[in-house]
């Protein structure tokens, strides 16, 4: 049996917020905030200028609570975390003496119980005001404490809670003993009740007050500090303040369209609060009162107002100065302002900033709409209104500003014509033959003539120098021009006529080449002289002069020259043409193009070869001396590089056809492509109307565009204002299609939609539009007007939409039937018909069903010409189409507990061939020649065969131990990937070898690994160009996934070789690297359910493998140190004695990042 | 008391407070005020100049940056710190303990711990002393 091995890593980390929490983490005077995303901690400070982010904490687990507590005596707030496999952990950040931070972990352990039920409203804790217990629900019936004024071991204990249902919890201030405050909920209803908690006997000891029946949906408590003390009870319609002596209660209209959520106090007097709800409604609530003679205080009635609207919140942290920090899990997060002024909708909110979220991914397809072999992601996120297609690309964008339409560009360069001015205002083009100048006036562009420009012969180089002059190489001369008196002041001449055919120019030092004669021109005040020349062996191919700074402030240039027929590179010294180095590329391709450049101090010299890939190189600027030699193929046509600066870095624009964009982040070379087809040339430009912008010309057009920040994913969001749940793209028709679902509300005998979105506002509509009252009691009623119980009641409303693959425009959206639910869609061709379709599975929804009885799967048929989407077909199944694969021509779809096939007939309908019944729930099908794998909802994987002959399935094997899949994927004819509800990955494989027919028929597990993150969706693509992917890696079919918590990650398969080292390297990783929270790394990544807990088997921890290019070099080698095998450059495991060397896994680490 | 009530604002629900009559009838009525829409803005003013500033500085020269994130360094350590405390779980019975705690509270604390120190030894016991299995 072949081993089967695999990488796993996340190529975008998660977003979705977990929590936010402000406090004065990092020194007792700095306000910080504190945003848990997943298993990441992220610290900022709260600065004139905004939120500075500091430090970003990983944690070896999912974040489930985070909160923040201040010791007794403190001026400080420690932090305390609970994750998910309830390790649990106190941590403090220290500042370091070289002005860092360190956090300590200065308690921790595993809090988990073997016995007890978990509590389905989740995992809460609250902390003691005066720090003295932390209490935390975990389980049904139990209240655990952790004493926090011990020395030594924190003991956690727990007590009997009678109260099984509890809703929420917390504690008061300003009492003696630790007292909670809890709703809890019976069959009368929902009740609060205070509890007074003796540490001593380690028991509730007393109940100090209580209130029966407070609103039914009561749902939140706010504990009020002193000197009010009490708790303010939110419910869905009233907001209630109790302090157990006395109480007082409004119900707010503005509150009830919604359920609040979140809250934030405000002032530490704890008369202000910010509500939030889940409909994304910002609400403050003011408790003020005033103090009676007598000491007591009388309470007035609290008032809540609306401010405007937010993103769905998952909490509010309040910074200062009135900006709040709105933390999102299934939107976008933002940094907020109140203003006292409401803008002209109403809204007393301004949006400062937001932050991308791309959880949770839902569903996403990979897409290739250049044809380059790179793939682009779009994704379902986000839920209710926050829903939108997220593009995810990896690369570079390019905001095209402006095209000139011209055609056959040899070169292009920036100019400063106006001799008081710094920014550019003209562009000189070269032809073949000819050279022109573009002046800009505005957004306007003319050709002028240049007095003393050379405009009859091609250009090779045109840019200012010193004193308001510029110079100009064409094929002839080497002319500097002076600006102010519009004229020729210098020139030299090639000797015997000879033209020039490459050329270098750096302002003051131009070299110049013609044939295997290299001249050096030095470019005075006013005048050109030649101080160097040398004649190679071969032709120049190529050629680059740079000057360095050495640390004596001394300047050194260099040329660099590629030549043609040995393939060689010669790095010379200036003036005299000193050979310092030669180097043979060892290719057999010659290199087109040269360049010396600098990133983050680091000296590289890069070559680009004729076939589209690049050579790289340390440079040393001293001797010239190059090392480190790496490859890249870039494209596949000769690339020409140019320097330019943006965003005041220094980057490289590698021109080809395929873009490329090369910089340097963390010390290592990112090569990131650009979102355009093809670049012969290009050149910054600074000019009035286009600031910091870029020109590029292609084959007809010069594109004058700003480029994006460096970065390796480029996002960009469609917003539809409403939930997308599947996506299918069809390429026909350039087109995707799109499930969504909206949220409409009774108002009388109609249904309105909640609120305008891209189903609402599509150009087309068809299908249910005139829906009414779904339900037939309330249509026997309607004569008697609305029943009270339905005006306001929400509805779910599905619809198909198609979209603009380009433009993502809703072309149209077709809307299903108001207990009508989509549940998968595809695009597909069936039989021998030309068309391609859409084909959506729906299941007709009844409350009372435990299971969906009746679906339809729809067909249509989306014509882009005419944008005419045409109902082909329909046929009623009799359950729910979860789940729906094209099969040889035939549909195959999962409907409740089958797995039917259907054939496609020249009438155009659909019938059904045969069937699968083994499933309690089939809920994903995907297929591979004649195989299918079947998703259960419980019963793991199912591999079918169909039999072409019989016209039948026949079942494989399959998987016998239980999973609650939650997503599948094929990997290779008997290799197949899963994801289950307890967020594990898991490899299964059918073992054709095995002897007995019952052994044959078990699929057996032979990876496991625990991912920590519910993943919905797996897709074959990847994010890079193939062939970027380096001779160190050789990595197989990437599978990509896509998380609840808005990550996305890679698995892809590693050779038996790789595996070895890769796991050994983890290993060193897991013991060097200590942990925040000292959480074993082998027992996060461990598989677990309810039921068993093992070792991850097969796969290796990407990202644990890739934070070693995050470590110091002393450390670096400490992990290389720690390695238990020997292994030599090559990654293959020796028996020697020897150390591989540190270069070389840095070199493969890199390597990895580059594969996502 | 007397709720007080717009004459615009429809009638509300009293569905959503269900107090029964014995709770009402110390307070003859819970003091239900639906927000009255008379002075909007004048409670939002209010509540906005009432929020502190702890630094006013914080925010004057506030910038976006467009959603260029920066790259925030990550944190991580090789140093093996020394953990001050290990929050561990207490395994003991419930009943046990309360019973241990009945037992405390009636004899003053005396007998107890040579029970205890009978029942730790186990050698009388029949009972296998519970083992913890490390969870990996």
């Amino acid at each position: 049996m072949a081993t089967q091995q695999f990488y796993t890593v996340t190529a975008h980390k998660p977003t979705a917020v977990v929590t936010s929490i402000s406090a004065n983490f990092t020194s007792p005077t700095d306000r910080n905030l504190l945003v848990a995303r997943f298993n990441r901690i992220d610290i900022s400070l709260v600065t004139e200028e905004g939120l500075q982010p500091i430090k970003e904490i990983a944690l070896y687990g999912k974040i489930e609570i985070m909160k923040v507590f201040r010791p007794k005596h403190k001026d400080k707030d420690l932090l305390f975390v609970v994750t998910a496999r309830y390790n649990t952990m106190i941590l403090e950040c220290v500042q370091t003496e070289s002005g860092d931070i360190d956090i300590i972990t200065k308690a921790h352990g595993n809090i988990s119980d073997q016995i007890g039920k978990i509590s389905e409203i989740g995992a809460m804790a609250v902390i003691d005001p005066s720090a003295r217990v932390i209490g935390l629900k975990l389980y049904d019936g139990l209240f655990k404490i952790i004493p926090l004024d011990k020395e030594g071991e924190l003991k956690a204990y727990c007590l009997r809670m009678e109260e099984v249902e509890v809703q929420d919890i917390d504690f008061l201030y300003g009492c003696a003993n630790p007292t909670i405050i809890i709703i809890h909920q019976d069959t009368m209803g929902r009740h609060i009740k205070a509890k007074e908690l003796s540490i001593k006997d380690k028991e509730f000891v007393k109940t100090p007050w209580k209130q029966e029946n407070v609103e039914t949906e009561a749902s939140m408590i706010i504990p009020v500090p002193e000197p009010l003390c009490g708790a303010i009870i939110i419910g869905r319609e009233s907001v209630l303040y109790h302090n157990g002596s006395s109480f007082i209660a409004i119900s707010p209209p503005v509150i009830k369209q919604s359920t609040i959520v979140c809250y934030a106090r405000i002032d530490p007097e704890g008369t202000r609060y910010l509500l939030g709800d889940m409909a994304g409604h910002l609400f403050m609530l003011l408790l003020n009162y005033e103090k009676n003679p007598d000491g007591t205080f009388k309470i007035k009635d609290p008032k809540v107002d609306l401010l405007g609207e937010i993103s769905i919140p998952e909490s509010l942290t309040y910074l200062d100065n009135k900006i709040i920090y709105v933390a999102s899990r299934v939107g976008d997060s933002q940094l907020i302002k109140l203003n006292k002024k409401p803008d002209q909708f109403g809204s007393h909110i301004t949006v400062l900033d937001t932050f991308m979220n791309l959880g949770p991914i839902v569903d996403m397809c990979v897409i290739d709409l250049e044809r380059q072999g790179q793939g682009q992601v779009v994704t379902c996120s986000g839920a209710y209104k926050e829903g939108s297609l997220r593009i995810i690309r990896n690369g570079i964008g390019i905001q095209e500003v402006a095209t000139i339409d011209l055609v056959g560009i040899k070169g292009m360069w920036p100019l400063r014509i106006t001799t008081d001015s710094l920014l550019d205002d003209t562009l000189v083009l070269s032809f073949v033959g000819h050279s022109r100048v573009l002046a800009y006036s505005g957004e306007e562009v003319e050709e002028i003539d240049l007095e003393g420009f050379q405009s009859e012969l091609q250009t090779f180089y045109c840019g200012n120098t010193s004193d308001n002059k510029m110079v100009q190489i064409t094929s002839a001369s080497v002319r500097l021009i002076c600006l102010e008196s519009k004229c020729l002041v210098s020139e030299w001449n090639v000797p015997d006529g000879k033209s020039i055919n490459v050329v270098s120019c750096n302002g003051h030092q131009a070299v110049c080449a013609t044939g295997n004669s290299l001249y050096y021109i030095e470019i005075g005040t006013d005048k050109v002289d030649q101080k160097g020349f040398i004649t190679l062996e071969h032709e120049v191919s190529c050629l680059d002069v740079c000057s360095f700074k050495n640390e004596f402030y001394k300047n050194s240039s260099l040329v660099a020259v590629g030549l043609w027929m040995d393939i060689s590179v010669k790095i010379l010294q200036l003036p005299d043409f000193v050979e310092l180095v030669r180097e043979p590329l060892g290719e057999e391709i010659i290199p087109r193009s040269i360049l010396m450049v600098t990133f983050e101090n680091i000296d590289y010299l890069l070559c680009a070869l004729g076939d589209g890939s690049l050579c790289y190189f340390h440079l040393n600027p001293e001797n010239g001396v190059l090392s480190d030699k790496r490859k890249v193929n870039l494209g596949t046509q000769p690339t020409l590089i140019r320097k330019f600066q943006s965003l005041a870095t220094t980057s490289v624009f590698a021109c080809s056809d395929h873009p490329t964009v090369i910089y340097s982040s963390n010390n290592k070379l990112i090569f990131s492509n650009v979102n355009l087809r093809k670049v012969n040339h290009m050149c910054s430009l600074n000019t009035k109307s286009y600031p910091d912008s870029l020109a590029m010309a292609t084959d007809t057009a010069i594109i004058i565009g700003t480029i994006d920040e460096m970065q390796k994913l480029h996002i960009r969001t469609i917003p539809l204002g409403e939930a997308p749940r599947r996506i299918a793209h069809q390429e026909s028709s350039k087109s995707f299609g799109i499930i969504t679902m909206r949220i409409d509300v009774h108002e009388g005998i109609n249904l309105v939609p909640a609120r305008p979105s891209a189903s609402t506002s599509a150009q087309n509509i068809s299908g249910a539009i005139n829906n009414r009252m779904p339900n037939n009691a309330s249509a026997v009623n309607s004569n008697q007007g609305p029943l009270s119980s339905e005006y306001g009641l929400e509805v779910e409303i599905h619809n198909m939409l198609v979209l603009d693959q380009n433009t993502f425009e809703v072309l149209h959206a077709h809307q299903l039937n108001s207990n009508e639910y989509a549940l998968s869609i595809i695009s597909a061709k069936l039989g021998d018909d030309p068309a391609t379709y859409y084909i959506l599975g729906t299941a007709v929804v009844n409350p009372e069903d435990q299971d969906p009885k009746l679906g339809r799967i729809l067909i249509f048929h989306w014509d882009d010409s005419s944008s005419k989407l045409t109902p082909i077909t329909e046929k009623e199944v009799k359950g729910a189409c979860y789940g729906m694969a094209e099969f040889n021509g035939k549909l195959l779809a999962a409907v409740n507990c089958t797995v039917r096939l259907f054939e496609w007939t020249a009438e155009k309908e659909l019938r059904l061939e045969c069937s699968h019944f083994n499933n309690i729930v089939a809920l994903f099908v995907k297929t591979k020649g004649d195989f299918i794998v079947c998703g259960d909802l419980m019963r793991s994987l199912t591999l079918l065969q169909y039999k072409t002959m019989e016209g039948s399935f026949e079942e494989i094997a399959r998987d016998y131990n239980p999973k609650w899949s939650t997503a599948i994927e094929i990997i290779d004819d008997d290799v197949f990937l899963g994801a289950e509800n307890d967020k594990n990955l898991f490899i299964i494989h059918k073992d054709s070898t095995l002897t007995s027919d019952e052994a044959r028929h078990q699929l057996q597990e032979i990876g496991q690994f625990h991912c920590g993150d519910l993943i919905n969706v797996f897709r074959h693509g990847s994010l890079v160009m193939q062939h970027f992917t380096d001779t160190y890696v050789s990595v197989q079919g990437g599978i990509l996934y896509g998380t609840c918590s808005g990550a996305l990650g890679l698995v892809t398969q590693l050779t038996p070789k790789m595996f070895d080292f890769l796991s050994d390297l983890e290993k060193s990783l897991a013991t060097v690297v200590k942990g925040v929270g000292k959480i074993n790394h082998q027992f996060w990544r461990s598989y677990h359910t309810e039921i068993r807990t093992e070792p991850s088997e097969s796969f290796v921890d990407g990202d644990l493998i890739e934070s070693f290019l995050d470590l110091s070099k002393r450390e670096m080698i400490a992990v290389v140190d720690a390695l238990q095998g020997a292994y030599d450059h090559e990654f293959k495991k020796i028996p020697k004695d020897t150390k591989i060397s540190l270069d070389d896994v840095i070199k493969l680490v890199e390597d990895l990042t580059r594969i996502h | 008391m007397v709720a007080v009530f717009e004459d615009n604002i429809s009638v509300p629900r009293f569905t959503i407070l269900q107090f029964p009559e014995q709770a009402l009838s110390i307070h003859t009525r819970f003091p239900v005020h639906i927000l009255a829409k008379r002075h909007p803005n004048m409670s939002i003013a209010e509540f906005l100049d009432g929020m502190p500033s702890f630094d006013e500085r914080n925010f004057s020269r506030f910038h976006s940056d467009n959603g260029r994130s920066k790259r925030v360094p990550v944190y991580i350590t090789t140093d093996d710190q020394p953990c001050d405390q290990i929050i561990v779980t207490d395994k003991s019975n419930l009943l046990l303990r309360y019973l241990h705690n009945q037992w405390d509270k009636k004899h003053g604390g005396k007998k107890r711990e040579m029970v205890e120190t009978g029942e730790e030894s186990g050698s009388s016991s029949r009972k296998r002393p519970r083992v913890d299995v490390p969870i990996l």
